[in-house]
């Protein structure tokens, strides 16, 4: 009896979680599975928090704060949270836009790291690092993530990337050059760099136009002013976070304009070789 | 021993059912936020242009074995009418294209898609499009609002965010066409509408001067349509304005600014003049 009951009551409680997929109930429902579809997350978008462990849990999670993340990455001990079931949608984003999308947050899953940002010292503004144990999260999270949803390495990006001038975060702290080693992001050919870098010492700096129309076509949100205006400024500034982070000033110097070039043109973003798994 | 095996494993069973989609891992803990909601925002209808065959072939097939390379939640059958669904709610059907509303671009990963079998304008013989629109029984327009009613309650979708494929994409589409009764979505609580009486002393008002086609321009880009103020009545706002009219005039979708199209579109700019059906003002 005690058998048939533990059987019953195991095989109900299968039933009511095996349900198929999400959607209307009823009889009247067939169900023809499509082969078009994806995942609705086409976009992985890093952040830092600006505040402390509990601070960060607090914000992110009470009622009438209006932000969220799915996951947040704690400092110290470096452990992940989940917030956010990743089906629904959290509020990370915000007003954002990339290669022709905008407001992210129904097409993306955004990870906050505790961190706290930056200050203002009198050497000028000063960005707080990352723990390398908590970086190693970041990476094993994200690469959980992209293979799950598939998301193109293109697609995985910072607050900053996707609402410039607005956002800074993850920072010029933030080791994007690790993503690259770890399989997650391209990073651009540095033999075409150096390349490129020598022909605009040697032949002068390309215009405003040239740099607007390359990180446009990059995938920023950026005015075709022709102008170096803020906007440009700002925009110039999150590039050189992610891939020169030694100095990001917003100006264009031939190292910059290399990069620039070289991410936009075709072959220049290459993938790291990644080692085979090991065989046993 | 039995005794407590039992509830420990209905409430393993349960663990599994209810953990939140995501990474799994030892070192993960729950905390669930208060700040979220569905990746649903939008609800988008569609005719499909093809028969029945052709419309689950298409949506429902990849390219290698004759399909599409498009698809949608679901698909309401004509003869006999009967609701298929395709594509699982939580995962991203490719049905909505290049397309924009209210300040969201590409709206597929933000959207829920329903393809109803109908041929539009096309006839399906000879492939042509002739501008004559095919009727829906009213079968199965009963079985789309009763699926949109549903979907609507189920992620909270907005009533101003329940479109047509031709208000998001009106260069390109025009489905669910002039057919589609979009006043029973009013009337069964879904979709706002513009005010009758404020439409009647507008129109009246705008039949001895019409308003300029800069001010449609920038009340329809208002409203939610992706329109450039030009000042000019271009081909695309021509096509704007017949899909805002195949939704709240369809007697008549020509795209012309005549009095009673300026009138909808202020009253459905102004606040207070797009109502439910129970009175209430959507804004």
């Amino acid at each position: 009896m005690k058998k048939i009951l533990l059987c019953a009551a195991s095989a109900l409680v299968l039933a009511g979680c095996a349900t198929g997929p999400v959607g209307m109930k009823g009889a009247s429902l067939e169900h023809f599975p499509s082969a078009n579809q994806d995942s609705r997350a086409q976009f992985l978008i890093l952040h830092y928090t600006v505040l402390d462990y509990p601070g960060s849990v607090r914000a992110l999670t009470q009622a009438g704060r209006g932000v969220s993340a799915h996951y947040l990455v704690r400092d110290e001990p470096a452990l992940v949270y989940q917030l956010v079931d990743e089906n629904r949608r959290s509020w990370h984003a915000g007003n954002s836009y990339w290669a022709g999308n905008q407001n992210l947050n129904s097409a993306s899953i955004g990870i906050e790291i505790v961190n706290l940002g930056w200050k203002d010292a009198p050497e000028g503004r000063v960005y707080a690092p990352f723990p390398q144990a908590q970086i190693d999260e970041v990476i094993r999270l994200a690469k959980d993530i992209q293979a799950r949803h598939k998301i193109l390495p293109e697609r995985v990006l910072g607050h900053a990337d996707i609402a410039p001038g607005r956002k800074q975060d993850p920072g010029p702290m933030f080791p994007w050059k690790q993503l690259f080693d770890a399989g997650i992001i391209p990073w651009p050919d540095a033999a075409q760099v150096a390349e490129k870098k020598t022909f605009f010492e040697a032949n002068g700096l390309p215009d405003a136009a040239w740099a607007q129309d390359k990180l446009a076509r990059f995938g920023y949100n950026i005015s075709h002013s022709g102008q170096w205006d803020d906007g440009t400024r700002d925009v110039i500034q999150t590039f050189q976070m992610k891939y020169r982070p030694a100095k990001y000033d917003g100006a264009l110097d031939a190292e910059t304009a290399a990069l620039i070039d070289v991410a936009t043109t075709k072959g220049g973003m290459l993938m790291a070789p990644q080692a085979e798994p090991a065989k046993k | 021993m039995k005794k407590s095996l039992l509830p420990l494993l209905a409430s393993t069973l349960l663990a599994a059912c209810t953990a939140p989609m995501g990474m799994k891992g030892a070192q993960l803990d729950y905390y669930p936020s208060a700040n979220e909601d569905s990746r649903v925002l939008f609800l988008v209808l569609h005719y499909t242009e093809e028969s029945w065959d052709d419309s689950l072939r298409l949506l429902a097939r990849d390219r290698a074995a004759g399909g599409g390379t498009v698809s949608a939640h679901y698909l309401v059958r004509d003869d006999p009418v009967k609701v298929y669904q395709l594509v699982d709610e939580n995962r991203r059907a490719w049905q909505a294209g290049a397309s924009y509303w209210q300040g969201t671009q590409n709206l597929n990963s933000a959207s829920i898609g329903i393809e109803i079998v109908n041929p539009g304008d096309k006839n399906l013989a000879t492939g042509v499009r002739n501008g004559q629109y095919a009727p829906y029984p009213a079968m199965q327009l009963d079985a789309v609002v009763a699926l949109v009613k549903d979907i609507v309650a189920r992620h909270h979708i907005k009533p101003d965010r329940v479109v047509g494929h031709e208000d998001i994409a009106p260069d390109r589409r025009r489905d669910p066409g002039p057919f589609f009764p979009w006043h029973r979505l009013y009337e069964a609580g879904v979709i706002a509408w513009p005010d009758a009486a404020q439409v009647g002393t507008k129109t009246a008002e705008f039949a001895t001067a019409l308003p300029s086609v800069e001010w449609a321009q920038t009340k329809l880009g208002k409203y939610g349509y992706l329109i450039p103020v030009t000042g000019k009545l271009d081909e695309h706002t021509r096509n704007v304005i017949s899909a805002f009219q195949m939704k709240y005039r369809p007697a008549k979708y020509d795209g012309e600014l005549d009095a009673e199209t300026a009138a909808l579109i202020d009253v459905a700019t102004t606040p207070g003049g797009m109502r439910m059906a129970d009175g209430k003002a959507l804004n």
